[in-house]
C-alpha cells in the first residue's frame, strides 16, 4: 500500500517557557494530517469541567444516558421522555414530541462554561498591524494570562475610531499575557487613550467571546430550531434540525457566550412531530477550531517548495505556520511543512530535507494550522487545554476509529495523552468518547477491564503515550514524523525528543495475516507516566511495544506484544539479533538486514496465541545501535531509535 | 527430496560409533553426496577389500507390482543377507533409498523392512546401481575419515571422522570444493555405549538432514545445508548443524558454525522469538502451551534465522533462514504428525521436520 508521510515537523519549546508545548503540539499534529488525509471529525473536547471529569462534555446529560429526564424540561407543552427503541448511541435518546409549531424541550444550564469578558480599552492598548490578514490586540493589564485557550473565539470592538478596526475577529495566536492577534486584514493601528483631559481621547470598547461548538445527533420527521442562550438572558437560533425521516444524523452548529449567565441548549418545533434526539455534545474545539480553519482541495505545489490555492491567498501571517498536504498523486509531495515565506500568495515550504522536492500537483487537499508552543502549550493555563481531545474516524473501509484525550494531572510530571481505539465504527458515548462494551474497542475487556482517569498521576488499565515531554527550562526540541497509509488502514507516530525520550505509537490495521479483527493492533504504552523512551522493546509497560491490545476471534481485545529475536546458547541467554554489541550490516554486501515487526498476541495466553510478521505497514526491526534519525539503503528506510525502522520515502532528513 | 525411514543399523561389537558414521556415509551417498576422499582402510564400504560391502550389484530393478522387493538378474543376493543394509542409488528419488534387508526370496529377489518403505511404493526402474553392506568391520578411532562432497552446485564439503571409540566428529567445510579447505568446529557425537541405531534422514539438493536413536539417546540430528534468503554476494552460506543429545535441547541450542566474511570459522545461532529484549531464551514464544495451535488454531511452523555471533565487521547478523525444517512448540509429543497433508512431523522440543506424506512409516522408539 502507498504511504505518506509527515516528515520532521519541528517543535521548538524556547528557553523561557515551562509550558514544553511539543506534547500538545504533536498531538495536534497528528490531528491535521489525519484530517487533511480524509479522516473524520467524531468527537472533540475540552477540559473546561475541570482535570477529574471523565465527562467533559458541557451539557449535562449530553449523551442522554440517564434513566430519567432530570436534566430536560418540556418547553411550551412539548413532552419529554426517554426512550430506548429509537436509539443512536447506549440504550436511550431523549424524545421531544411536539404537538404544534413551538413546543420543545430546553436543558439544565450547561456545566462549566468560560464567561464571555467586556471591557473598555485602557492607556497604553494598542492595535497594530494588520500583517497579513492579522492584527495584533496589545492589552496593557495582562488581560490574556493564560489565553491560549481563546484561540478560535473573538474579540469584538466597537467604538474605534476607525470602523474597520469594529467588528468581531475570530482571536488567531496567542502571543503573551498581554497580547493576541485576531483576523482583521483591513483594520488600521490605534494608539488608545483613555485619560481625561486631554483630548483626544481614543477608546474602544471590547468583548471576548467565547465560542463553543454544538455537535447534535436527532432523528425527526418534523424540522426542530436549535436555540441557545449565549449567557445573556436570551436565546438566539443557531440552525435548524430538518425533518430527516427519522434517521439518525449528525448536525454542527456553534454559539458564541455573550455574558455570564448560564448558557441552556432548547430545541422548538417547527410544526407536530417527534423528534429523538441521540446525544449533544457542547465543547469548546482546541484542535478543529473551525472559525480558525484554512483548507480546501484545490492545492497547487510547484516544484520544488511552493504552494498555492485557488480559494485562499496565504499572506505574511501565514509565516511559521504549518501547511498540511495530502496529495493522491503524488504520494511524497503529502506532509506538514512549515511555511518559511511569501509572495504573491504562493507559500515556499520548508521540507526538512537535503533531498526532498515536491513534485507539481493540483487539485491536493490541504489545511493551514499554527502549530506552536503557544497555540499548543504542554501544561500550564487550564484545563481547558490540558483535557481536550478528539476522536476521528479512518476513511479506510472498516471506519476504524481513534480517539486521543490529553491528560496532564500531575504538570510536568504527569503529561500524557490516553488512546483508544476500536477496530470499526463502534459505538461511543458522545459525552466521554469512551467506546460502548457493545462493539470491539481497546476499552472492550483485558486483563482488567479499561477506564480512563484523566485526573490519575498513574495511569492504570489503559494506554496512553509519553514519551518527548520531559521538563526543561532551556529550549526544548521535539520533531514529529508520521507515517499512514493511502486508504487508511493504519497510522505511525513518532515524536523524536532532544532527551531521548520519544514518543511512538501505531494503530491499525498493521497486517492482513489474521482472520477479521485479529488483524487490528493498536501498540501504544500502557500504563504509567514516567518519562521514558517508548521507542524501546524491552518488557517496561513504559515501551509502545510491550503490552499492546489486538483481538481474539471473539472480537474481544486481547493483549499483544512486538516479540524480539533471541539468539544463542546459555552464554547469550538474553541476548538478541539487534542488540548485539558488534551488530552491524551484512559483511558481504553491506546491507542493513531489516525484519517486519513480529507480533506475539494473546501474551496472556488466556485465548489465542499467535507469532506472526507483520508485512503490510512499513515497519520493521533492525540493529539497535544504528544512529538515530538516520535513513539508508537510498533513504529507502528511516531509523527512528533503538532499531526501530520504518520505509521512508526515498529523502534524506536533517 | 530423498527419504530414509527407520533404518535399522547393527552393531559392530562396542564401536556402535563406527556403525553410525559408516551409514551416514551411506545416507549421504544416498543423498547423492559423491565421496571425494577417505583414508582409506577397509572399514569404509566400497575400498578396495572391504568387508562391509558386500555385494554391489547393477542391474538391480524395482516394480510397483512388487512393493518392497528388490530384483536382480545376477543372483547376487543370499540367505545370509537377511539383516544387512541394501541402497539403491536410483535415478528416480522415490525409489532410491537405503533399508534393511528383512527377507530373502531367492537369489535374484529379496525384500526391504517395511518400516523403511516408501509409502508412494516403487516406480518402475531399472538398471539401478545398489550396495549391501554389513557391519563385520569397524573404523579405527583416530584414523578413519571421510570426506565428502555436495551435490553440484554447492561447494560445499562434509567430512566424517571417527575420532575415537564410539566419538565421532561431523565436520563441514563450507568452500570445501572451490577449493578452500577452511574446516568449521566440528559437532561431536559421543554414544559411549550405543550398539543400535535407528536412522532417518530427508534430503533435497545440498540440505541434508540425518538423525538417529540409539539405546541410550532417542533423538541424536545433523544437518548440512545452505541457508535460504542470504546475501546475493554470500555465495556460500553452507553450515552445519547439530546436537548429540537433542530431544531435551530446543533448536536455539544447537551447534552451528558457518564461515564468516573473512574465512574463518564462526559460531551461528538458531534465532527463536521471545517476548522483549533481555528475556531468556527459555521463554521463546513456542515454549508456552499456547502456542501449539497459534495462529489461526493451526500449528505456526517458522522457518528460523541465523545469526552470526557478535564480532564486528564478519558477524553480529542475520545471515539467512534454515531450510528445510521448522520451529514449533516445545510441548507437542515426540514424533508427532503435525498435519492431515502428511508434511511435518514434529520429533522433538518443536523440532519439526519434513514428512513424506500420510502414509509415511512414523519414527519408531526406542532402536
Amino acid at each position: 500500500m502507498t504511504k505518506h508521510w509527515v516528515r520532521d515537523v519541528p517543535l521548538t519549546d524556547p528557553a523561557n517557557y515551562i509550558a514544553n508545548g511539543n506534547h500538545m503540539m504533536a498531538n495536534a499534529v497528528t490531528y491535521h494530517f489525519l484530517r487533511v488525509a480524509g479522516w473524520r471529525l467524531l468527537w472533540e473536547c475540552d477540559g473546561g469541567r475541570g482535570s477529574a471529569a471523565t465527562d467533559p462534555n458541557h451539557v449535562p446529560d449530553g449523551n442522554v444516558q440517564v434513566d430519567s429526564t432530570a436534566f430536560w424540561a418540556s418547553y411550551n407543552g412539548g413532552t419529554v421522555s426517554k426512550d430506548v427503541v429509537t436509539v443512536h448511541s447506549g440504550t436511550r435518546s431523549l424524545k421531544v414530541v411536539a404537538a404544534g409549531a413551538g413546543e420543545g424541550v430546553v436543558s439544565d444550564p450547561f456545566y462549566s462554561m468560560a464567561n464571555a469578558v467586556s471591557w473598555t480599552t485602557g492607556t497604553g492598548d494598542t492595535l497594530s498591524g494588520p500583517v497579513g490578514r492579522e492584527m495584533t490586540y496589545y492589552d496593557d493589564t495582562t488581560r490574556f494570562s493564560s489565553g491560549s485557550w481563546a484561540i478560535g473565539s473573538y474579540l469584538a470592538f466597537s467604538g474605534n475610531s476607525d470602523p474597520n478596526n469594529d467588528g468581531e475577529f475570530v482571536i488567531s495566536r496567542y502571543i503573551n499575557g498581554n497580547s493576541v492577534k485576531f483576523e482583521n486584514p483591513i483594520g488600521s493601528p490605534v494608539v488608545y487613550y483613555n485619560w481625561t483631559p486631554p483630548p483626544p481621547v481614543d477608546v474602544a470598547s471590547v468583548q471576548f467571546r467565547p465560542r463553543y461548538e454544538v455537535a447534535i445527533w436527532a432523528a425527526t420527521n418534523v424540522a426542530f430550531d436549535v436555540e441557545v442562550d449565549q449567557g445573556d438572558g436570551s436565546y438566539v437560533n443557531i440552525g435548524t434540525i430538518p425533518s430527516n425521516g427519522v434517521v439518525f444524523t449528525e448536525y454542527n452548529f456553534f454559539f458564541r457566550r455573550l455574558g455570564s449567565g448560564g448558557s441552556t441548549i432548547r430545541f422548538v418545533s417547527q410544526g407536530a412531530g417527534t423528534m429523538y434526539v441521540g446525544g449533544i455534545n457542547v465543547y469548546s474545539s482546541r484542535f478543529e477550531k473551525p472559525a480558525l480553519l484554512k483548507s480546501g482541495t484545490d492545492g497547487v505545489i510547484t516544484n520544488p517548495d511552493q504552494f498555492s490555492s485557488g480559494s485562499f491567498t496565504f499572506d505574511d501571517s501565514d509565516v511559521g505556520r504549518v501547511l498540511f498536504l495530502w496529495d493522491g498523486t503524488y504520494n511524497k509531495n503529502s506532509g506538514a511543512y512549515v511555511i518559511t515565506g511569501v509572495a504573491a500568495g504562493v507559500v515556499t515550504l520548508d521540507l526538512r530535507s537535503g533531498s526532498a522536492a515536491l513534485v507539481n500537483s493540483n487539485n491536493v487537499r490541504w489545511r493551514l494550522d499554527t502549530i506552536d508552543y503557544l497555540t499548543y502549550p504542554n501544561y500550564s493555563y487550564t484545563d481547558l487545554l490540558s483535557y481536550c481531545g478528539f476522536g476521528l474516524e479512518s476513511p479506510h473501509t472498516s471506519k476504524w476509529r481513534f480517539f486521543l484525550r490529553q491528560s496532564q494531572p500531575n504538570g510536568q510530571t504527569g503529561k500524557g495523552s490516553i488512546i483508544w481505539s476500536a477496530p470499526q465504527d463502534t459505538d461511543f458515548d458522545f459525552s466521554s468518547g469512551n467506546f460502548r462494551k457493545s462493539g470491539p474497542s481497546t476499552q472492550r475487556n483485558r486483563q482488567v477491564d479499561w477506564y480512563m482517569i484523566p485526573d490519575s498521576a498513574i495511569a492504570t488499565g489503559e494506554h496512553l503515550i509519553r514519551g518527548g515531554y520531559s521538563y526543561k527550562t532551556s529550549p526544548h526540541d521535539s520533531r514529529c514524523f508520521m507515517m499512514v497509509d493511502e486508504d487508511g488502514a493504519f497510522i505511525s507516530v513518532f515524536t523524536w525528543d532532544e532527551d531521548g525520550n520519544h514518543g511512538c505509537y501505531v494503530i491499525g490495521w498493521i497486517t492482513s495475516a489474521l482472520p477479521g479483527l485479529e488483524s487490528f493492533h493498536q501498540a501504544t504504552r500502557w500504563e504509567g507516566r514516567g518519562v521514558a523512551n517508548e521507542s524501546f522493546f524491552d518488557n517496561s509497560a513504559d515501551r509502545f511495544s510491550s503490552s499492546g491490545t489486538t483481538f481474539d476471534s471473539e472480537d474481544n481485545a486481547i493483549p499483544f506484544c512486538i516479540a524480539q529475536l533471541g539468539i544463542g546458547l546459555i552464554a547469550y541467554d538474553t541476548i538478541e539479533v539487534e542488540t548485539q554489541s558488534n551488530a552491524g550490516p551484512n559483511p558481504w554486501s553491506g546491507k542493513e538486514w531489516l525484519r517486519p515487526l513480529i507480533i506475539w498476541r494473546d501474551t496472556e495466553g488466556n485465548r489465542q496465541s499467535a507469532a506472526i510478521q507483520i508485512t503490510d505497514c512499513g515497519l520493521y526491526q533492525g540493529r539497535s545501535n544504528m544512529v538515530e534519525l538516520t535513513t539508508f539503503d537510498s533513504d529507502g528506510f528511516l531509523h527512528l531509535d533503538n532499531g526501530l525502522i520504518w520505509e521512508w520515502s526515498g529523502e534524506t532528513v536533517l | 527430496m530423498i527419504w530414509v525411514r527407520n533404518l535399522y543399523v547393527p552393531d559392530v561389537g562396542s564401536a556402535g560409533g563406527s556403525a553410525l558414521l559408516i551409514y551416514i556415509r551411506e545416507m549421504m551417498l544416498v543423498a547423492r553426496w559423491a565421496e571425494a576422499s577417505n583414508d582409506g582402510e577397509a572399514a569404509w564400504p566400497g575400498n578396495g577389500g572391504s568387508p562391509n560391502l558386500v555385494v554391489a550389484p547393477a542391474d538391480l530393478q524395482v516394480d510397483p507390482l512388487y512393493p518392497r522387493r528388490i530384483t536382480s538378474l545376477s543372483s547376487p543376493f543370499t540367505p545370509a543377507m537377511v539383516g544387512n543394509i541394501i541402497s539403491l542409488l536410483a535415478t528416480n528419488d522415490q525409489n532410491r533409498s537405503i533399508w534393511r534387508i528383512t527377507a530373502y526370496i531367492d537369489a535374484n529377489n529379496i525384500e526391504v523392512d517395511p518400516m523403511g518403505f516408501t509409502p508412494f511404493n516403487w516406480v518402475l526402474e531399472s538398471g539401478i546401481t545398489g550396495r549391501v553392506t554389513t557391519l563385520s568391520s569397524a573404523l579405527t578411532a583416530g584414523v578413519a575419515t571421510s570426506l565428502l562432497n555436495a551435490p553440484a552446485p554447492s561447494n560445499m564439503q562434509a567430512r566424517l571422522f571417527y575420532s575415537a571409540l564410539d566419538a565421532q566428529i561431523l565436520y563441514v567445510r563450507p568452500k570445501g570444493q572451490v577449493p578452500l579447505a577452511t574446516e568449521c568446529t566440528g559437532i561431536t557425537y559421543a554414544n559411549s555405549s550405543d550398539l543400535k541405531h535407528r536412522m532417518h534422514m530427508v534430503s533435497e539438493d545440498e540440505n541434508t538432514i540425518i538423525w538417529w536413536s540409539t539405546e541410550d539417546t532417542s533423538f541424536e540430528f545433523v544437518m548440512w545445508g545452505s541457508l535460504l534468503d542470504s546475501d546475493t554476494l554470500d555465495t556460500d552460506p553452507n553450515f552445519i548443524l547439530g546436537h548429540a543429545t537433542a530431544p531435551a535441547v530446543d533448536l536455539y541450542s544447537f551447534y552451528m558454525y558457518m564461515l564468516d566474511s573473512s574465512d574463518s570459522n564462526i559460531n551461528c545461532y538458531v534465532t527463536t522469538i521471545k517476548q522483549n529484549w533481555s528475556a531468556q531464551q527459555q521463554n521463546q514464544f513456542f515454549g508456552y502451551m499456547n502456542s501449539r495451535l497459534a495462529n489461526n488454531r493451526q500449528a505456526l511452523l517458522r522457518s528460523p534465522w541465523v545469526c552470526m555471533d557478535n564480532i564486528a565487521a564478519v558477524g553480529a547478523c542475520i545471515r539467512g533462514r534454515i531450510p528445510l525444517l521448522a520451529q514449533s512448540y516445545t510441548g507437542y509429543e515426540k514424533l508427532r504428525p503435525l498435519d492431515a497433508a502428511g508434511s511435518w512431523l514434529h520429533t522433538f522440543s518443536g523440532l519439526v521436520l519434513p514428512r513424506n506424506g500420510p502414509n509415511d512409516q512414523l519414527p519408531l522408539l526406542p532402536v
